[in-house]
């Protein structure tokens, strides 16, 4: 049995946000003030998770009751090593972000900041919740709570292109969870009376196969936010969005959430042994690898640098829901890698979209030509990002690859390997080219400067400087981007605090 | 305790120096790393060591033996050589793409375990693009993307060979594998890859002309060179590769000869050599082993002053085509001198390089009595000289004169050629420090009478020819078709359909599902019954005969003209509730019958 300790810490890692949003709305006059409650809570919502983090390396769980609505429906919260490396993931990573977000929204003199910051901290509250939820209701509900307050962050901008994005955020992501998840909560219920998370599921022998198939795709399209095709399309029209929610949404809050929960339902619902027995592993993992492949496809279509990196977000996610379908320990442990993994290499990405907009408010791929010049620091870290994506050491996602490619051959399913492989290239074919366009290609300046001397060769005058010159973003996104990129690779180097949660869960579960 | 440092590491940590400095600091530092490295070798004995945990594996990133150190040798040599060839360079790009180039092929060399072979792997072949991409031309860049996305794929197939490897047997160790189960088939084909055996060899004829001019002397060093290190230590003996090897050397000789740029000319014959190394490392005895490494020793050094000699001509002219060249002479001697000693040497000339090395892989396939692969290995040597030693010497040196004028390149240039040529005319003089290096025990002269003769009657016989037959031989500027056209006229072929016919069931599909459908519901739900009257009457009409098709089709489009219309007009309510009574009352009968 494990051992349980009762603590509130979880409760307070989720409070604390909530907390500094009663500030900020005090201090809405002075933005300074305002940005220190947001920097404090997230320093300080770190430190709470930090600390849970010896008891759950031991092997315990800490657990902390907080409401029962109804028997069998209650709100409580239990701190795992699954759960605990996700809001490791996330909680670090909102540090980071809210430096960049206050050089960002600095820069840009954005209106509305402080709703910005509060539902922000909101959003981030609500993703501890789901971090550390022991049943399926809580887990609901924080689901919710995450994409009701990521709705205003979304629409932020306020044009109607937004509005109307927003809209289509948040049909997808309510329409489908109440339709889908909500349902399939419901016929969980029914079937076993309860809705906690256990390992080796819940579910086993508690209903006819039929009606176990149809909770488990019930779950899978209602788990929306993991954007497995075809109910993707809200993450290229959230893009309307500030980047650094964008940054937020693609590695941290939102998306993670959804192959978080997916992976909760996965393991501790359904239980590796079911999901064998029935067989919808397979099935799901083509799925996902035809989200994999389609979606990188309609990557390479985008001439928007932010569609572009959606695009791929969404390929990334199902190499998650992939890999966990292989239902083998390799598999496993690449899914739970891949969550911080992939949010470490897509928010330098990001970060280094907006720095780009920021720097020269250019949103295309094509207008980069040499940007690589103006921007080295953030170029470089744009390329330490794109080889993570691509999974090439020493970027942490070959770790990915490697359990990954190991989780297939442990399932002996062949195809994957070729789904891995084929995607691999998809990412070098539409990442590649924005790194040599930055770096390789002629920056517009020296063009300009080259075609004018020629023309006034003859006249001695003076000699312009065809010398592109430097101009990054504002320190606070460079200094935060290059932190992201060299995060990514000192994951790879130092993988082991992960890869030992990642062996817990995997133990747990097999 | 071990008093060396893992070489690989000397260079790459040696990068992160270069950007904090600069002009003639810079110079000295880019020339000092591969020096220390040089030191660092001497220093180094045979070994195990630097081992590690990584992922729950066991990575050796310093094994030490005879093998791995003459490559070692000769890869700091070149580096050193590259590095002089190159320091000329104002920007860091390129210096510090080197740097890294030459420490991870230097880390391949010295790795004990294919998790560490795989990860400096795919180092070599990011940095190595980098030198390709930094030419900046258009004809670069895609040249550059198709030989990382060719190498990532050379790289999965060694990844996957390596992941199944290690999950059959438990252990990472790099030794003796021999062909034999799917993994080692897989690991095989990565390592032929970036062994450019064909078909998997076209990038390196698309990429490598495209190079910078410094570039490229670092390209033709390592990565070609590394696989075959890796080739020796893991399949000596494979059949297959004797094969393989002598239809490279064919393969490489032949499309050499129907190349216009020179650089183009010098790729293809590097095919052509390591198709040598191949063929000794396939036959597999102690003779034929060592001759592949003698082979690679020297030509690492003859390639690179051969690409030395060629970049010189573009830094200085501007061109690269036969076509476009001639009558070089007059004005770049010692650059031509230099050249043709790199030439000689390819050719196996007595008293260079080539002829020791050579000679050996030959000899060995005549020991064990495979008179094809002789023959055939023969005829390539032949060709070799007749492309480089003679037709490109002669239409870029000699031949119509293009009126260009061209001065010597610089003295940094000169001088790296200079050190190479030196080496190459060193080892063909005294073989004996190249034997030394040679990992098995042998005894070898290479300076019999009979060899000698041998080589300088075909050599003769070949330029003979050739300046008999030159009026036949005028250049002609082909495309040649390489095997490379599958994947990048197929790679079109699927951006076609996935531009146009994929786009489109995209496009359709959401149309369907989110303009169509929602549109339909909410036209339906604004008058249910009628709509479904409408329907009823449509599916009627195209059933019934002919007289009735007309008066149906007209009451339908009354019907869609009053649509959604009044709908209490058409149900009176005492029918409603007579409906629903009679409803609840057949539920009621059911329930109770069934309970």
């Amino acid at each position: 049995m494990v051992e349980i300790v009762h603590s509130a810490a979880p409760l307070c890692a989720i409070g604390v946000s909530l907390v500094a949003v009663i500030l900020m709305v005090i201090s809405k006059g002075y933005p300074n003030l305002r940005e220190f409650w947001t920097i404090g809570a997230s320093i300080l919502k770190f430190s709470i998770v930090v600390s849970m983090l010896p008891t759950i390396l031991d092997g315990k769980v800490i657990e902390y009751s907080l409401y029962s609505i109804l028997p069998g429906l209650d709100i409580k919260f239990r701190v795992d090593p699954m759960g605990i490396f996700f809001a490791l993931t996330a909680s670090f990573l909102w540090i980071i972000t809210s430096f960049y977000s206050i050089g960002y929204m600095r820069a840009l003199k954005e209106h509305a900041q402080t709703r910005y910051f509060i539902f922000f901290a909101i959003a981030l509250s609500a993703t501890m919740g789901v971090a550390f939820s022991a049943n399926l209701f809580t887990t609901f509900l924080f689901y919710e709570l995450i994409t009701l307050s990521t709705f205003p962050l979304v629409a932020h901008t306020e044009t109607p292109e937004a509005i109307k994005s927003s809209r289509r955020y948040i049909a997808y992501l309510l329409g489908t969870s109440i339709a889908f998840q909500l349902s399939a909560i419901f016929l969980t219920y029914n079937a076993t009376g309860t809705l906690e998370f256990s390992n080796h599921g819940i579910l086993a022998g508690k209903a006819p196969d039929m009606l176990l198939i149809i909770i488990f795709i019930l779950f899978m399209a209602g788990i929306t936010k993991a954007a497995m095709m075809p109910f993707h399309s809200w993450l290229p029209a959230a893009m309307v969005a500030p980047t650094p929610v964008s940054a937020l949404l693609h590695a941290v809050a939102v998306v993670k959430t959804g192959v978080f929960v997916l992976l909760k339902v996965i393991l501790f619902v359904f239980g590796v042994d079911l999901l064998s027995k029935l067989g919808v592993g397979t099935a799901l993992a083509y799925f996902a690898s035809f989200t994999i492949i389609v979606a990188s496809f309609i990557a390479l279509r985008q001439d928007n640098l932010k569609l572009r990196l959606a695009y791929s977000t969404i390929s990334q996610l199902s190499y998650v829901v992939l890999a966990v379908a292989l239902l083998t320990p390799g598999g496993i442990t690449a899914s739970v890698m891949h969550i911080i993994i992939h949010a470490f290499g897509k928010i330098t990405l990001f970060f280094a979209a907006g720095a780009i907009y920021v720097a020269t408010r250019k949103t295309n791929i094509s207008e980069l030509n040499g940007i690589g010049k103006q921007m080295p620091l953030t170029m470089a870290a744009f390329t330490i990002g794109v080889l993570s994506m691509i999974g090439v050491p020493p970027a942490a996602g070959f770790i990915s690859k490697w359990y990954m490619i190991s989780g297939s051959i442990e399932a002996r399913q062949i195809p994957f390997i070729i789904v891995i492989a084929a995607s691999t290239i998809l990412n070098a074919c539409y990442f590649l080219p924005i790194v040599y366009t930055a770096y390789f290609k002629r920056h517009d300046n020296e063009i300009y400067n080259e075609e004018w001397r020629m023309l006034n060769k003859g006249y001695g005058m003076i000699n312009l400087n065809s010398e592109v010159r430097i101009k990054e973003a504002p320190p606070l996104m460079v200094v935060s981007l290059i932190l992201t990129a060299i995060g990514t690779l000192v994951l790879f180097f130092w993988p082991s605090l992960f890869l030992e949660l990642a062996r817990m869960v995997v133990g747990g579960a097999i | 305790m071990i008093n060396w440092f893992p070489p690989a590491a000397i260079f790459i940590l040696g990068v992160f120096l270069v950007p904090f400095m600069w002009g003639r600091i810079r110079q000295a530092y880019l020339l000092l790393i591969p020096t220390i490295a040089f030191i660092d070798l001497l220093y180094m004995s045979e070994g195990t060591n630097y081992i590690f945990n990584f992922l729950g594996h066991e990575i050796i990133l310093g094994r030490v033996d005879k093998l791995s150190m003459a490559f070692g040798y000769v890869f700091v040599i070149m580096a050193f050589i590259g590095a002089l060839y190159s320091v000329h360079l104002k920007g860091k790009g390129e210096h510090i793409a080197a740097l890294l180039y030459a420490g991870s092929a230097l880390g391949v060399v010295f790795a004990g375990d294919y998790l560490s072979l795989f990860i400096f792997w795919e180092i070599m072949a990011v940095s190595s693009t980098f030198l390709i991409w930094a030419r900046g031309t258009n004809a670069s860049n895609g040249a550059g993307l198709r030989y990382i996305l060719i190498h990532f794929f050379g790289g999965l197939l060694l990844l996957t060979g390596i992941i199944i490897q290690v999950s059959a047997t438990g252990s990472l160790s790099f030794d003796y594998l021999g062909l034999g189960s799917p993994s080692s088939l897989l690991i095989l084909l990565g390592f032929a890859l970036n062994a450019a055996i064909p078909p998997l060899s076209a990038w390196l004829s698309d990429a490598y002309p495209e190079a910078t001019v410094t570039g490229a002397v670092f390209l033709s060093a390592f990565t070609t060179k590394t696989a075959v290190y890796v080739l020796a230590r893991a399949f000596p003996g494979t059949e297959i590769l004797v094969w393989a090897g002598a239809i490279m050397t064919l393969y490489g000789v032949v499309f050499a000869f129907l190349a216009n740029d020179i650089r183009r000319i010098l790729a293809y014959h590097i095919i052509s050599q390591v198709g040598f190394m191949v063929t000794g490392i396939g036959i597999g005895t102690a003779l034929s082993i060592n001759g592949s490494i003698a082979h690679a020793f020297s030509h690492i050094l003859y390639k690179g002053l051969l690409f030395m000699g060629t970049g010189a001509v573009l830094y200085m002219t501007g061109k690269s085509k036969l076509t476009d060249l001639g009558g070089l002479y007059k004005t770049m001697p010692v650059t031509f001198i230099l050249y043709m000693i790199g030439a000689l040497s390819i050719s196996a000339f007595p008293l260079f390089s080539g002829f020791v090395s050579k000679s050996i892989i030959v000899d060995a396939a005549k020991v064990e009595y495979l008179t094809t692969i002789w023959i055939l290995l023969s005829i390539s040597s032949v060709g070799t000289f007749l492309s480089l030693g003679l037709k490109l010497a002669y239409y870029t040196w000699f031949g119509e004169d293009a009126g260009i004028e061209a001065k010597e390149p610089p003295a940094n240039m000169l001088l790296a050629m200079g050190i190479a040529s030196f080496l190459c005319i060193l080892i063909g003089v005294y073989p004996l420090l190249l034997y030394n290096l040679l990992p098995f025990k042998f005894e070898y002269l290479p300076y019999t009478a009979e060899h000698v003769i041998w080589t300088l009657q075909y050599l003769f016989f070949t330029a003979l020819c050739f300046f008999v037959l030159l009026k036949y031989l005028a250049l002609k500027t082909y495309i040649v078709l390489d095997t490379d056209w599958f994947y990048r006229r197929g790679s079109r072929a699927v951006m076609w359909i996935v531009n146009n016919h994929m786009s489109a069931l995209g496009t359709m599909l959401t149309r369907f599902s989110f303009d169509i459908v929602p549109s339909s519901l909410g036209r339906f739900s604004k008058n249910p019954i009628s709509f479904l009257k409408i329907t009823a009457d449509t599916l009627i009409m195209t059933f019934s005969s002919l007289p009735y098709k007309e008066k149906i089709r007209r009451q339908i489009m009354r019907e869609k003209e009053i649509y959604p219309g009044d709908i209490i007009r058409h149900w009176p309510i005492g029918s409603t509730v007579l409906w629903v009574t009679l409803f609840l009352l057949a539920y009621l009968l059911i329930y109770y019958l069934y309970d």
